[in-house]
């Protein structure tokens, strides 16, 4: 039978170029100085985005904490009478602006969170052709220059598939922190209500929550920046 | 704040964080609202005096070129 031979001639020719083309691409690589200029920019360019997501979430808690203040002024004010239609009313409205900034955040950090991962993966390509020269070939060179605790090293990423075509998002802290942040917010609406007729003192609530959301926030500002600390710390070692 | 605003010439200090800070910090003795506002206006000044003499510079080095 003369197909199958010619078949796998045709599979063995192909099988050569791949090699020679490897050859000729190993000849016409980029200089280790360019390569590692390249990775510096790219690791700084993703410390950089990773800075803008800090400072959109701080933005976002100010704005939290003033229309939480804004509700709690405007219900201090307010005519026993009138009391329960206003109370819905303010609280539905605040949520809804709140939803919406906090949802539009969401999709802004998730492309954020997007151009983060390619500067992963061109860094993780930096690293193969770094390893294909063999000027830094183990493990304990690349994290002195990575930083151990880079994304690219960490095997543990969290992935949330959100909707059925695909759409994931990996390390999702910022999901799962507006996540938090909502849920509590619109969990407070009844709480507070409750409270408010039980004659409870509103301001105690709201300053409660308020200090919820505080900590929160912190307890992520502190996890992004002791990520980011040590793998700086090995850049400037290396 | 002279300081602050001499400081801002060199490094940033527009950040989001630095207004929740602000904004805690104060929370205490005049509530949320009126440091939320005037931590905006002063970061816009921070920004503008960061910014400014920047593009300044681009723009004056861009005509030169």
């Amino acid at each position: 039978m003369s197909t199958p031979v010619h078949f796998l001639k045709k599979k063995k020719n192909r099988r050569k170029s791949k090699l020679v083309m490897t050859n000729t691409s190993q000849s016409d690589q980029p200089s280790t100085e360019y390569l590692l200029q390249e990775l510096n920019n790219s690791f700084e360019h993703s410390r950089h985005l990773e800075q803008q997501i800090n400072n959109y979430l701080a933005f976002y808690l100010a704005f939290l904490i003033g229309s939480i203040s804004i509700v709690a002024s405007f219900l201090e004010n307010i005519e026993q009478s009138s009391f329960a239609l206003q109370i819905n009313l303010s609280f539905i409205v605040i949520l809804l602006v709140n939803s919406v900034i906090g949802v539009s955040l969401f999709s802004l950090v998730v492309k954020l969170r997007y151009a983060i991962n390619r500067h992963v993966s061109k860094i993780a390509w930096i690293r193969n052709i770094l390893d294909l020269k063999k000027d830094l070939s183990t493990h304990e060179e690349m994290c002195g220059i990575f930083g151990s605790n880079h994304p690219a090293f960490k095997k543990s990423e969290l992935k949330l598939s959100i909707f059925k075509n695909g759409f994931s998002v990996k390390s999702s802290n910022e999901f799962i922190l507006l996540f938090i942040v909502l849920s509590i917010f619109s969990g407070s609406y009844w709480f507070i209500r409750e409270q408010f007729y039980a004659s409870y003192k509103l301001s105690y609530w709201i300053s409660l929550i308020l200090w919820g959301l505080i900590v929160l926030y912190l307890i992520f500002v502190l996890i992004q920046t002791f990520r980011f600390k040590k793998y700086t710390k090995d850049l400037k070692n290396s | 704040m002279l300081e602050l605003f001499g400081l801002s010439l060199f490094v940033p200090l527009y950040y989001g964080e630095y207004l929740v800070g602000f904004t805690l910090g104060t929370m205490f003795v005049f509530g949320a609202n009126i440091p939320i506002i005037g931590g905006l206006v002063i970061l816009f000044i921070l920004f503008t005096l960061y910014g400014l003499p920047r593009f300044i510079y681009r723009f004056v080095q861009s005509k030169f070129n």
